[in-house]
């Protein structure tokens, strides 16, 4: 009864392997820039704003794309922080974001193109506990 | 055959054989006894971890690359984490009696047939307490915390290394002298609730198979060689049942006793490694939720800055050799010196030292059970996102169509600190209780009591404030060292 329970769950397993994943299946935008900046420039716990620059291959702003936002703690776990960015001047594109915790994150921003392609970067920077008092 | 001059319970174990038949036996319930007593009640268990386990290193190897959205570090460090402390605490080493691990191990048993001993000079704790201390070394320096890949590679570890050692040797080495997860269980378990004992002793008296440690045709006996009427103690106890199972006499229950009992009664092995095993096992508590708070960063950069070194691997190594290896020896050492000083008892120092540390465990636990405790508390929820996130990932709508990020935390942010806190202190009060009664129990005199326990006092007091001042702190979550230049 082991044996074929084990023997079953290898195959399962196997099987699993061979699923693809709907998220590789997205058309990954070549040639694409993509910036990440923060107000405060040093990250502390608070609010704070993203500044998401976009550029082509040759340099040349990309507007009128839609931008999805997602910030992960290095330990699992925690809630992410969500937020989004539409519109965009001259490339660049602005979106209201909360540090919650101290520490490593990782900013995932997801841009949708106005050509129906998608570009995904990540950008690690972490995060101190030092709140900034506003003069 | 084991003979049982070889059990090791059965030499050191010096007290009357008999005890009163336990009052509350979890194998007597209605329909839960007989899964846990029925053949493949284990397996029943098993096999739910085991499918989590293939999962997790399925989901590690090939699903997201942050920690937060896969199922292999989510379940890991924050629901393993959390619940093992909690059946921990609430029944007992529940963990080692689902554990999957074992299952490749049980074939590797029978394919290596009678095997080899496990060597006589490793029969202790010394390579438990390495391996425990080298895994939470790993832990920081490679921030398993953070990377779904190596955290199915520690999974793949462990099925290799418990299959290769169970293939070499006749007995179950690795459960009992190797495992990390096993020996901190296995320590846990010591304030658990439940234990193995016989209901009827004279019955063990008189068995001529002793089939609980030996085994019969139809169950293994004790895979890690103890001898029912003997135990009085978790440690070193998988909760298997095996024992249950194989007993021809049904004389086999999984008893309540009031939590700590073992404790105060002089169960354990007085022996050097078992003493430090709970040392290691308080302070890496202490070291484990330091690692997570901003001193620790300021030490980091000290030491970087006066030491010059900027290898993080050393860095880490003189942080945690000195609080995990260095303090545990030397405060142990200082504490059972000062305590045979003061009550001018002539006895050994290993004798002194494992005297009190039983003492430990109580606060030892707590400190665990405040930290797993948080990031379960913090965390809970999250596996659900990060299922219908998995489930999306291959086509299945089955939890939904958009994995619900927002679900993380299982109790209110403000509620945390204090329980911690009150956790810290339940244990303190814990440990202060047991360390009288076994003063009571070993000095006549009440001067002298008092006086052999006054080190270990301070002991546990300097345990409980560095626990509380931990506590109080910003966590951080960060696994980089941000080195000058």
């Amino acid at each position: 009864m082991k044996h074929v329970l084990l023997a079953s769950l290898i195959v399962l397993s196997f099987l699993l392997g061979s699923c693809r994943r709907s998220t590789q299946q997205n058309r990954e935008a070549p040639h694409v820039n993509m910036s990440l900046a923060v107000e405060p420039e040093a990250p502390t716990v608070g609010p704070a704003t993203l500044l998401i620059t976009l550029t082509d291959a040759d340099g040349n702003p990309i507007n009128g794309a839609a931008l999805e936002i997602r910030g992960d703690m290095s330990h699992a776990g925690m809630e992410p922080v969500l937020a989004s960015a539409e519109a965009g001047q001259t490339g660049i594109y602005e979106a209201p974001f909360e540090w919650t915790m101290a520490g490593d994150w990782i900013v995932t921003v997801t841009a949708s193109l106005p050509d129906g392609s998608i570009a995904t970067r990540e950008f690690d920077l972490t995060v101190s506990g030092e709140m900034h008092m506003e003069p | 055959m084991i003979p049982l001059q070889d059990i090791t319970v059965a030499k050191e174990n010096s007290s009357p054989i008999y005890r009163p038949p336990p009052r509350f036996d979890l194998l007597r319930l209605p329909l839960l006894g007989r899964w846990l007593r029925w053949r493949w009640g284990r397996l029943l268990f098993q096999i739910p971890l085991l499918l989590l386990a293939l999962l997790m290193i399925y989901d590690g190897f090939t699903g997201p690359k942050i920690a937060g959205q896969n199922v292999a570090t989510v379940t890991a460090w924050v629901h393993y984490r959390g619940l093992v402390v909690l059946a921990l605490l609430l029944v007992g080493n529940l963990f080692c009696m689902s554990c999957p691990f074992t299952l490749p191990r049980t074939i590797a048993h029978r394919l290596s047939g009678n095997g080899r001993r496990w060597p006589q000079a490793l029969r202790n704790k010394w390579v438990a307490i390495a391996v425990l201390v080298l895994f939470f070394f790993l832990y920081e320096w490679l921030d398993l915390w953070a990377s779904p890949w190596l955290t199915a590679w520690v999974i793949v570890g462990y099925f290799l290394a418990a299959f290769v050692l169970e293939a070499i040797f006749a007995e179950s080495p690795f459960c009992k002298y190797i495992c990390p997860l096993g020996a901190f269980n296995f320590v846990s378990s010591t304030i658990s609730p439940f234990q193995i004992t016989a209901r009827d002793t004279e019955t063990c008296r008189t068995c001529p198979g002793k089939e609980c440690v030996n085994g019969s045709p139809q169950a293994l006996g004790c895979g890690t060689e103890l001898f029912v009427p003997q135990i009085r103690s978790n440690l070193d106890c998988i909760f298997c049942l095996d024992c249950a199972r194989a007993c021809p006499y049904d004389n086999v229950a999984l008893a309540a006793r009031p939590p700590g009992k073992e404790l105060t009664q002089g169960a354990w092995p007085r022996r050097w490694d078992q003493a430090f095993l709970v040392l290691v096992f308080a302070f890496a508590g202490v070291s484990n939720a330091f690692g997570m708070v901003p001193p620790f960063y300021a030490l980091e950069q000290w030491l970087s800055t006066h030491l010059h070194i900027t290898n993080e691997g050393i860095l880490l190594l003189i942080i945690f050799g000195m609080i995990n290896v260095l303090l545990p020896v030397s405060v142990g050492l200082v504490a059972a010196w000062f305590s045979r000083r003061l009550s001018q008892k002539r006895e050994t120092l290993r004798v002194a030292l494992s005297r009190y540390t039983p003492a430990v465990m109580p606060l030892a636990f707590a400190i665990w059970l405040a930290h797993y405790g948080f990031h379960f508390a913090t965390g809970a929820l999250a596996i659900i996102p990060v299922m219908q996130n998995f489930l999306l990932d291959h086509g299945l709508n089955w939890l939904g169509t958009t994995p619900t990020w927002s679900l993380a935390a299982l109790l209110p942010g403000s509620w945390l600190l204090p329980l911690q806190l009150l956790i810290v202190l339940v244990g303190f009060g814990g440990s202060l209780m047991v360390a009288g009664e076994i003063s009571r129990r070993d000095f006549a005199d009440r001067r002298m009591a008092t006086l052999s326990l006054l080190p270990w006092v301070l002991v546990l007091l300097g345990l409980a404030v560095a626990a509380v001042a931990m506590f109080n702190l910003p966590m951080e979550m960060r696994g980089t060292l941000q080195l000058n230049g």
